[in-house]
């Protein structure tokens, strides 16, 4: 077993192509405990797709993969159960079960995962719900939450179970300015709570400068740059710096 | 012709990557039965959608087969003064091949359809993934339970629908054509066992067994969006009918022939 000094997340030389498209070529990373790491990059640049990988549900063609010192890259779905359970993931549109309500939805992982004490489960959703500001909404169905709304719901579903690692897939897209930042702060809010290892994946700078210890470029499928948030000012790379600025290139159109 | 023949062994090579496929799913349905603990309340909301949910469905068409099998059956024999053998005809018919077949190509269109397009829909909005993310396994949770639920309703509805079938056939040859009630019974019941029984519950439950199988495999494997459970929905129907037409014919000669159930 690792220990409290390695990293929680340790990426080697990971590829993955899907149909004739090379996705990941060579991520090499480690991710370490209790840090909020944000990943940017351009749509179609493998975000996602690493994000995915590091939650078993993508399996990569070559590389190694360790979570919590252990090795997840061939793992087959069964044998994935127990580092999961490690790992909360907020999906893009939060993937909420349609047909159980939210409070059903944020207590599904407790129950799932054998807990017995319904007094217990309900006072874990109760927290999560109040720490994602949806303590009154837990008898709605998903379908009647606005969009920030199903998101900070999904964000519940992920913490719920104190899990040691969260994983964010693009937690502010679609959302306003002023919900975004909500959502960004709900982040640090949580990783400071329960120290958890955060991982988030976004085009959105303001998430970077609010959220970020270190930040991660991703473009064509490789790492350009990995650093302090304050560095990217700096950087020696015109991508990243057009990115970061928000600029196209003649190339881009 | 060398295009033909790529073309046809491009083919074969498909059908065996999904019997292979189908093969898999099987087998994860296996373990997951053996080694898992069920979700019983899941069997249960399952079997009263696809048991509960498909009873008129399968009365009506079971009741409607019966009395037309009935009405033709009736013209032909009576003209070749064989009336009196109606009822071992739609006795028969419906027990070994109308009650399982038409129960079975009805829950496809119900069941199936709804189970792809269900399963589906959870792939393309990532309700699958979270799933898995939260180490829930798909097969245990989307599968095991309709599986199980189509293995406890698929015999009920077939015997209702062989009920219906056979009472309507009584109906149009005792009422329409005045046939001797006391005649028609007793040559239903003396040449009706209860291996033509079996028979058709057999048939009934390897036709359900297709049709979850089928149905939850092209729901697992949708991509692309609303079109692709669209693909998904129609494809497990029109997969599902011929898999049960096709394994009709097989399964028909083999409980005949190689584990014969009743003299036939």
């Amino acid at each position: 077993m690792a220990n409290q000094h390695d990293p929680f997340i340790e990426i080697k030389d990971l590829r993955k192509t899907l149909g004739r498209q090379e996705v990941l070529r060579g991520i090499t990373l480690d991710i370490r405990r209790g840090e909020r790491l944000v990943i940017i990059g351009g749509s179609g640049q493998g975000k996602s797709v690493l994000l995915k990988h590091l939650a078993g549900l993508f399996s990569p063609d070559s590389g190694s993969l360790k979570i919590d010192g252990v090795e997840i890259a061939n793992l087959n779905e069964r044998a994935l159960a127990a580092p999961r359970k490690k790992i909360g993931f907020l999906f893009q549109d939060g993937a909420l079960f349609g047909s159980l309500t939210v409070w059903e939805n944020i207590a599904f992982p407790l129950l799932e995962a054998g807990m017995k004490d319904l007094q217990q489960v309900d006072q874990q959703v109760t927290e999560a719900l109040e720490a994602v500001g949806l303590g009154a909404h837990g008898d709605k169905l998903p379908g009647d939450l606005s969009g920030g709304m199903r998101k900070r719901a999904g964000v519940a579903r992920a913490i719920v179970s104190k899990p040691q690692c969260v994983l964010y897939d693009e937690p502010t897209s679609g959302l306003d300015p002023v919900l975004s930042d909500a959502i960004d702060q709900l982040a640090v809010r949580i990783q400071q709570r329960y120290q958890t290892t955060t991982v988030i994946v976004t085009h959105n700078m303001k998430t970077v400068f609010t959220v970020a210890d270190r930040v991660a470029f991703l473009r064509e499928g490789r790492i350009e740059f990995l650093g302090h948030p304050s560095e990217l000012e700096s950087a020696d790379n015109d991508r990243l710096r057009a990115f970061v600025e928000g600029r196209s290139a003649e190339q881009d159109l | 012709m060398g295009k033909f023949f790529r073309y046809l062994g491009q083919l074969l090579f498909e059908f065996w990557a999904y019997l292979g496929a189908l093969t898999t799913l099987v087998r994860e349905i296996g373990v997951s039965l053996i080694r898992y603990p069920i979700r019983w309340r899941l069997v249960g909301q399952q079997i009263v959608s696809i048991g509960f949910g498909s009873q008129l469905v399968v009365i009506v068409t079971g009741a409607f087969t019966g009395a037309v099998f009935a009405a033709q059956v009736y013209m032909k024999f009576n003209a070749l003064g064989l009336s009196s053998s109606v009822g071992t005809l739609v006795s028969l018919a419906m027990c070994r091949e109308l009650g399982p077949v038409l129960t079975a190509v009805m829950l496809t269109g119900r069941v199936g359809a709804g189970m792809a397009a269900e399963i589906g829909t959870m792939q393309v909005t990532e309700q699958v993934d979270a799933l898995r993310v939260m180490a829930v396994h798909p097969v245990d949770y989307l599968v095991t339970p309709r599986m199980i639920a189509m293995i406890i309703s698929v015999p009920l509805l077939i015997a209702e629908s062989i009920t219906f079938g056979i009472g309507a056939a009584y109906v149009i040859v005792v009422r329409l054509y005045r046939i001797e009630p006391s005649f028609y019974e007793r040559q239903l019941v003396a040449h009706t066992e209860m291996g033509d029984i079996i028979f058709g519950m057999t048939k009934g439950l390897v036709f359900g067994m297709l049709i979850v199988l089928i149905s939850c495999h092209q729901g697992l494997n949708v991509r692309g969006g609303s079109q692709g459970v669209g693909r998904a929905t129609n494809a497990s129907v029109v997969l599902s009918s011929l898999a049960i037409l096709i394994v009709n014919f097989f399964l028909t000669i083999a409980l005949n022939y190689i584990w014969p159930i009743s003299k036939g």
